[in-house]
């Protein structure tokens, strides 16, 4: 190995110790959602915010909540309801009568893990507030602006059934969403430890495993993993195939994608690929971890035309089209 | 001259009680019925004759067999009956003439000549008919009838049956013969191993070159999508084929090293790399042996439908 590439390497194993024994703190309180609870901790380390889509009932609260204990981190949950107001979310400038002065009274946003639940019943005005703060890290109340804290990690959920009153998020706001997963049911075997777990007796405690300035240097450690330029090209591949699927040997996908990836595709496959290969304690990144988050990164940023909604082919069937026939390198 | 008034009057009556004789009015009417006929079916000419008055006014003489060209004649009957007209009584003469189409295209009827005689002036008078062009057709089923005899049908059924088997029979050896003639695919990777993978220098390079002729047999000799699966994928595919459980191990040991080389420039331990190698080698030429026995077998397979193999087998 590169002597610089071993070294990160032996840096990576070292710096990434600690996700194992954060991992099993977590198990403690969510049964299960392994998936949910890597992808989040990608977004942590990336800085990159997530969409969650799942039926109520499958941990997602609990989940952010008990990440945020477990990073010693603030958590704030924000019901997104119809009439939220902008400023409910970002805070506002009140008036003291005793000083005759506007203070400044900051808002839900401020805090370090936000669950923003059900984005899509509030309208277009509060999720432009809180997308703008997502890309920004920074709110403007009144003529002061205040940079948001470090990390700052929104996790919005979306809710796939009872889409009565909702305001779906635009596409273009869609796509600064980092990851889009998808939460499932939990497995047989873990409904029954969620039974056994939760139907009695108080909540465990997490412990705290590190803190945000640990997840800021593990962060800095992240965006040094050696990327190999075939995997790179091995990711560009991949976006171009959703544009221009024909010339990737994807002629039956041609009919069925309206808009392929842009561009943020691309740069968060690279971030999302390396907090991967964080995760599994390499300081290189492979195939195998462009593949696992491939979907997530994808799905919500390839549009389907409406011949495949006929066909009933979703986006991750496209995405799953095209990462099985994108030759690895 | 009472007596000369008497023979005044009575010769000028004579006229008044003398015989008209008024000629009696004959028309002739010839139709033909369909207008095109199939080969298969009869023609009736119909010559029909009428006039006013008694039937007795009028007698029909000789009627000549009308002329025809591709049509035979296979009966003829004639009837006589009376209809009521605007001016009285209309007697109707008809003559019928059923007729065989020959062959198919037009067939002609030519003018049917009639003659009669009238009682009432004693004339004797011709009629003629028009000429009738008729187009045969070509023959239409017949209803409840068999397409062909049963003898024929059974005839037909055992040489198709006899013309299948000799056909599909030799198609089989013509296969046979060219699985003869294929290379196998063990023995064109063998020679691509040997050509493109040396052992020699730091390894790196071999390592690449040979998992990715590893990836393209996988995919080639097993079905496997092993050049679009990441080497994690790939290893749980390996498990599902005929490979033994020590093959699996050595070549995902392979896969995995092929990939810190390329991915990480990891450098290769060279015995790992002679002992990979080594293995993929036996693979290829194990499979080879099996794949050409199997098709010396082959011919032997050969011979009347139905038959076993030899009992050597």
């Amino acid at each position: 190995m590169d002597q610089n590439i071993e070294a990160i390497h032996a840096k990576i194993q070292k710096e990434s110790a600690f996700i194992e024994t954060l991992m099993e703190e977590m198990g403690k309180v969510v049964v299960g959602q392994t998936y949910m609870v890597e992808r989040l901790l990608i977004g942590m380390l990336t800085g990159g915010h997530v969409l969650l889509e799942g039926v109520p009932g499958l941990a997602k609260t609990l989940t952010v909540r008990t990440l945020s204990s477990a990073i010693k981190t603030q958590f704030q949950r924000i019901q997104f309801t119809p009439d939220l107001l902008p400023a409910d979310l970002l805070g506002t400038l009140i008036y003291d009568q005793k000083t005759g002065d506007f203070k400044t009274k900051k808002g839900p946003i401020f805090s370090n893990l936000i669950l923003a639940d059900e984005i899509n019943r509030s309208p277009a005005k509060v999720q432009s507030a809180l997308l703008e703060a997502m890309q920004e890290r920074q709110v403007t109340i009144g003529d002061t602006t205040f940079k948001l804290d470090d990390p700052f990690l929104v996790l919005a959920t979306q809710n796939p059934i009872e889409q009565e009153g909702t305001y779906p998020l635009p596409e273009a706001q869609v796509d600064r969403f980092m990851l889009k997963l998808s939460i499932g049911y939990p497995t047989a075997e873990e409904e029954l430890e969620i039974m056994r777990r939760m139907a009695k007796g108080p909540e465990p405690t997490v412990n705290a495993v590190i803190d945000p300035k640990s997840i800021l240097k593990a962060r800095a450690v992240v965006e040094e993993i050696y990327m190999d330029p075939k995997i790179e090209q091995y990711i560009v591949d991949i976006v171009f195939a959703t544009r221009d699927p024909k010339k990737y040997g994807l002629d039956d996908l041609a009919e069925l994608i309206s808009f392929g990836a842009s561009p943020r595709a691309s740069i968060n496959l690279v971030k999302a690929a390396r907090a991967h290969a964080f995760l599994r304690h390499r300081g290189y990144v492979t195939p195998e971890d462009v593949r696992a988050i491939g979907m997530d990164v994808l799905r919500h940023r390839v549009l389907v035309t409406y011949e495949a909604e006929a066909e009933e082919l979703s986006a991750d069937d496209v995405v799953r089209k095209v990462l099985n026939q994108i030759e690895v390198p | 001259m009472k007596k000369s008034i008497l023979f005044l009057i009575l010769c000028l009556s004579v006229p008044l009680f003398s015989r008209q004789s008024t000629p009696v009015v004959v028309t002739l009417n010839a139709r033909v019925e369909p207008a095109t006929v199939p080969l298969n079916r009869p023609l009736t000419l119909i010559v029909s004759v009428e006039w006013s008055g008694d039937l007795s006014a009028v007698e029909i003489g000789d009627v000549e067999t009308p002329e025809l060209a591709n049509f035979s004649i296979s009966g003829s009957g004639s009837s006589h009956r009376i209809a009521a007209g605007a001016d009285g009584q209309i007697s109707i003469k008809e003559i019928r003439y059923t007729l065989e189409p020959q062959t198919l295209g037009m067939a002609y009827i030519e003018p049917v000549i009639l003659s009669y005689t009238d009682k009432t002036t004693d004339t004797q008078r011709r009629l003629q008919s028009q000429r009738f062009s008729v187009e045969i057709l070509s023959p239409v089923a017949e209803p409840g009838a068999r397409a062909l005899p049963w003898p024929v049908m059974i005839a037909a059924l055992l040489l198709f049956g006899a013309a299948a088997t000799f056909y599909l029979r030799n198609r089989r050896d013509n296969q046979t013969d060219a699985m003869a003639d294929d290379v196998p695919v063990e023995e064109a990777f063998l020679a691509e191993l040997k050509d493109s993978v040396s052992l020699k220098g730091d390894g790196r390079e071999a390592y690449v070159s040979l998992s990715r002729l590893f990836r393209r047999y996988l995919a080639d000799g097993y079905g496997l999508p092993a050049r679009e699966t990441p080497t994690a994928g790939l290893i749980a595919l390996m498990h599902e084929t005929e490979l033994t459980s020590n093959q699996v191990e050595k070549f995902s040991q392979l896969l995995s090293t092929a990939d810190k080389v390329k991915f990480s420039g990891q450098a290769p331990d060279i015995a790992e790399l002679t002992d990979v190698y080594t293995s993929f080698e036996t693979l290829l030429e194990r499979r080879l042996a099996d794949d050409l026995a199997a098709r010396s077998e082959a011919p032997q397979r050969r011979g009347f439908l139905g038959k076993h193999k030899e009992a050597s087998d």
